[in-house]
């Protein structure tokens, strides 16, 4: 036992939770019983001893002895009554239940039999387990028989707590019952089951506290409040959490065994409580249950009476009660009081069946690959601070950002091009200077007129492809690719700046950005400032998205003009490739490039950036929107929550599809720990906003269809403003990215709603 | 009982100390293991059950005697203490790295 703890000890601690968990007088019973275990009572264990008893048969065909049948519908016997008869009870071997009556708890527990039948209803076992040993557990816990040890008391914790959790009570029954054939697996489903089961209803309650809001009946400083109930116990949770990282390596030892021993207990009373008929198989489930295992001999060896341990292949009961009533979490008071009469600690060693538990080998068994995913767990030290391994690699925003209405450039460029020319090439052109007049920045006003003509000075599909065909001998030849997908083979004796033509390293690409930097980069330049007056909350990714588009369009097209000139000369039969000169290329493609740009050029580039703005703007107002709902969360120092979404999971903004709701959900659900944790750490004395729950709950119902979810998860986008005020928020964010996720989630709901 | 889960937790850092990477960490293993053993507790508690204890030093005598308590209150909560652990031994040993 722990330090500080004994036995003794445990059995008060149990009989209070009894009382706590809403025994009312049975847990007030299981105290007087851990006294009387304290103060050594050795009153004689009654036994069940076999003499044949009548018992009633149901109209069902079930067989109850009808000792028991007076007892349990007509209230408790007197104890001497009571006692005597167990001394004379007998049952017989093919009882399908041994329980009936109007007892609630007694109902409880049939009901969760039940259950476990629906659940599994290839068991067998169920009523051997009850025939054998659900007599005298049952009646132990009840009182009518031994009540007295640390392992009663447990008992009757765990069985009141199975009141009140009656699908936790079916998980241990079909654990017991189903051991050895995959019921330990069962057990934790159906636990797990449950878990979900409660985070449900917690959700529907919330979604309850929504629709009254949208009612009208219900405020939103209440509604905020209702919905920060829970938020505020998980609070105090990361408080608890806090101080314990702060204890030393002993500490942890220490109130980590103590935790661990009142598991023991709860579980060793459950398994008492329900009628353990199968623990030397259910041991293998896992380690601590050999230990438990390990614990029910030793009770065994000191001689408390410990459910029988024998298997349920011996004659089967097949069952049937239907076991209609809704469990019940109070037991009667009738059922409650005859317990505390029959105190006593005397072993009778007669009664303890010698176990078939295996020594432990504390091995750590593998988990079954089919549980169902458990819901997220609050466990900081558990949750991965990268996105779910399950999540395939999605694009990242810089992917995204590039518009994709631009046409390809078949050429490789940098994704920025080089202000300055890098390249000293003599440049006849350069002081050619592009009229103000044709290329004043645009103000960002629809277009006054469109420049229809598309009069670009732009050759390549006049010129025929005369690419060589004539294979090489020795070398392979140096092919280069143009702009409209031509493929020329370059012959050995060309230049290098033409066999490198495709390297964006040499001299020929490294020309074409010299030529935009050179003639155009004062323009983009100049129509950045513009848009910058025009829009002075324009932030510097958007600056920096409206600049690349604007120098991409630029090098693109420079690119497709001078591919076409340069194709013109290989095709021209007086030209020497040998002695083809760049100059020249360079020289033909600049003023088509500035014809260009006079006539269809500078309106691509206006309706481009136009349309660029238009999303950046979006952006901004989603920003603000989500400034509002997330930054309240100190995630890692130097970091916004969204530049943390950012990083751990990149969000496409051309896919609104589920896959990126999905990974939404699963990083906000992986890391709820966290950010709770820093949001806690970082104020104190605000309580948790419910963002980060509701969102990932709606998220799930929204994509369900789940028309309450979606006015929700509408709703908390809309209303977040008005949060983020109560909460003092006053951080803005910046980073378009983040916003977009806000932006998918509206065009996602908006698609749900159309 | 103290022992079996003594035994219990040495099993898992044996378990996690056959990865070379963890071979000389046995100590922050099992430190970690009963940590998340009140972790695991904490983050199973009820409403009322944090009520209790939030204002408390864990270390002191009642607070143990309440985590105790809420231990064999928690329904199934030795199912859920047996899976975290095991889930995170597991992890740990394919890891080699033991969570902060």
């Amino acid at each position: 036992m722990a330090e500080g703890i004994n036995e003794a000890r445990a059995n008060r601690y149990a009989a209070r939770a009894a009382s706590v968990t809403g025994a009312g007088n049975l847990g007030a019973q299981a105290e007087n019983v851990a006294d009387d275990q304290n103060v050594g009572s050795t009153e004689a264990r009654p036994q069940a001893q076999v003499e044949d008893a009548g018992y009633h048969e149901m109209p069902d065909g079930t067989k109850i002895l009808d000792g028991e049948m007076n007892k349990l519908t007509s209230g408790r016997a007197p104890q001497t009554e009571r006692r005597a008869e167990n001394e004379k009870k007998t049952h017989k071997p093919d009882y399908d239940y041994y329980f009936e009556g109007d007892d609630l708890l007694q109902r409880t527990f049939r009901n969760q039999i039940e259950n476990v039948r629906r659940r599994m209803p290839d068991v067998k076992g169920l009523g051997i387990s009850f025939i054998e040993h659900g007599k005298a557990n049952w009646k132990w816990i009840l009182g009518t028989t031994v009540v007295g040890t640390a392992v009663s008391t447990a008992a009757k914790i765990a069985l009141v707590s199975a009141g009140a959790e009656a699908a936790v009570v079916a998980a241990g029954l079909a654990a017991v019952i189903g051991a050895g054939k995959g019921g330990a697996t069962e057990a934790r489903n159906i636990i797990k089951e449950r878990v979900v089961a409660l985070e449900k209803a917690r959700d529907e309650s919330e979604a309850e506290s929504l629709r009254r809001y949208n009612e009208g009946s219900l405020n939103l400083p209440t509604r905020l409040e209702e919905l920060s109930q829970n938020e505020r116990v998980f609070s105090d949770k990361i408080r608890l959490k806090e101080q314990l990282k702060n204890l030393n390596k002993e500490d942890w030892k220490k109130i980590g065994v103590t935790a661990g021993i009142g598991a023991g207990y709860g579980f060793v009373g459950f398994m008492a409580g329900v009628g353990v008929s199968q623990l030397a198989e259910f041991v293998g489930v896992g380690k601590i249950f050999s230990s438990i295992g390990e614990y029910f001999k030793g009770l065994k060896a000191i001689g408390v009476s410990v459910p029988d341990v024998a298997g349920p292949t011996g004659s089967l009961g097949a069952g049937g009660s239907t076991g209609a009533e809704a469990p019940t979490q109070v037991a009667t008071a009738t059922a409650v009081a005859s317990v505390t009469e029959v105190p006593t600690v005397q072993p009778s060693p007669t009664e303890l069946p010698a176990t078939s538990t295996p020594e432990p080998t504390h091995t750590v068994t593998a988990l079954p690959s089919n549980t169902p995913t458990p819901p997220p767990s609050p466990t900081a030290t558990s949750i991965p601070l990268s996105p779910t391994p399950t999540q395939e690699p999605l694009p990242t925003f810089a992917d995204k950002t590039t518009p994709t209405a631009l046409p390809p450039s078949p050429t490789p460029i940098p994704p920025t091009p080089t202000p300055e020319p890098v390249v000293s090439v003599p440049t006849p052109d350069a002081e050619i200077s592009v009229p103000q007049a044709e290329v004043e920045a645009p103000t960002f006003e629809p277009p006054v007129e469109a420049v229809v003509t598309p009069s670009v000075d732009v050759p390549s599909a006049e010129v025929p492809v005369e690419a060589p065909v004539e294979a090489p001998s020795g070398e392979s030849p140096t092919i280069i690719e143009l702009a409209n997908d031509q493929k020329i083979e370059i012959p050995d004796d060309a230049p290098k700046w033409l066999q490198d033509a495709n390297s964006v390293d040499g001299e020929y690409m490294q020309a074409v950005q010299a030529e935009v930097g050179k003639n155009f980069q004062p323009w983009v330049e100049e129509s950045m400032n513009k848009m910058l007056a025009e829009n002075p909350g324009l932030d510097k990714i958007a600056q920096d998205n409206l600049r690349n588009h604007m120098l991409h369009i630029l090098e693109s097209h420079a690119n497709e003009v001078f591919d076409s000139n340069l194709q013109n000369a290989l095709s021209d039969p007086s030209v020497n490739t040998s002695n083809l000169d760049l100059q020249t290329i360079k020289d033909s493609s600049h003023e088509a490039l500035i014809k260009w740009f006079e006539t269809d050029g500078s309106k691509a580039l206006f309706d481009g950036g136009k349309d660029l703005l238009s999303v950046h703007e979006h952006v901004y107002s989603a920003s603000a929107e989500f400034a509002a709902l997330n930054l309240s969360l100190p995630v890692p120092e130097g970091q916004t929550f969204a530049d943390w979404i950012n990083s751990n999971y990149q969000i496409d903004i051309n896919h609104l599809d589920k896959p990126h709701l999905d990974g939404l959900d699963v990083f906000i659900a992986s890391n709820y720990d966290t950010l709770a944790k820093d949001f806690v750490t970082s104020y104190p004395d605000t309580p948790l906003p419910v963002h980060f729950g509701e969102i990932r709950y709606l998220l799930e119902l929204a994509e369900t269809g789940d028309a309450d979810a979606l006015n929700r998860l509408k709703g908390m986008f809309a209303g977040r403003a008005v949060l983020g005020d109560k909460l003092n928020i006053t951080e803005t964010i910046t980073s378009g990215r983040a916003a977009d996720v806000i932006k998918n989630i509206r065009e996602f709901m908006k698609g749900l709603n159309g | 009982m103290d022992k079996q889960i003594i035994d219990f937790i040495n099993g898992l850092v044996e378990k996690c100390a056959a990865n070379p990477a963890l071979a000389d960490k046995k100590e922050d293993l099992e430190a970690y293991f009963y940590r998340l053993m009140i972790e695991t507790l904490i983050d199973n508690l009820t409403e009322d059950q944090v009520n209790q204890i939030k204002d408390m030093d864990l270390k002191s005598p009642e607070a143990q005697e309440k985590m105790m308590l809420f231990s064999a209150q928690i329904p199934g909560f030795i199912f859920i203490l047996d899976e975290k652990l095991q889930t995170d031994a597991e992890n740990i040993a394919k890891s080699g790295r033991i969570p902060s």
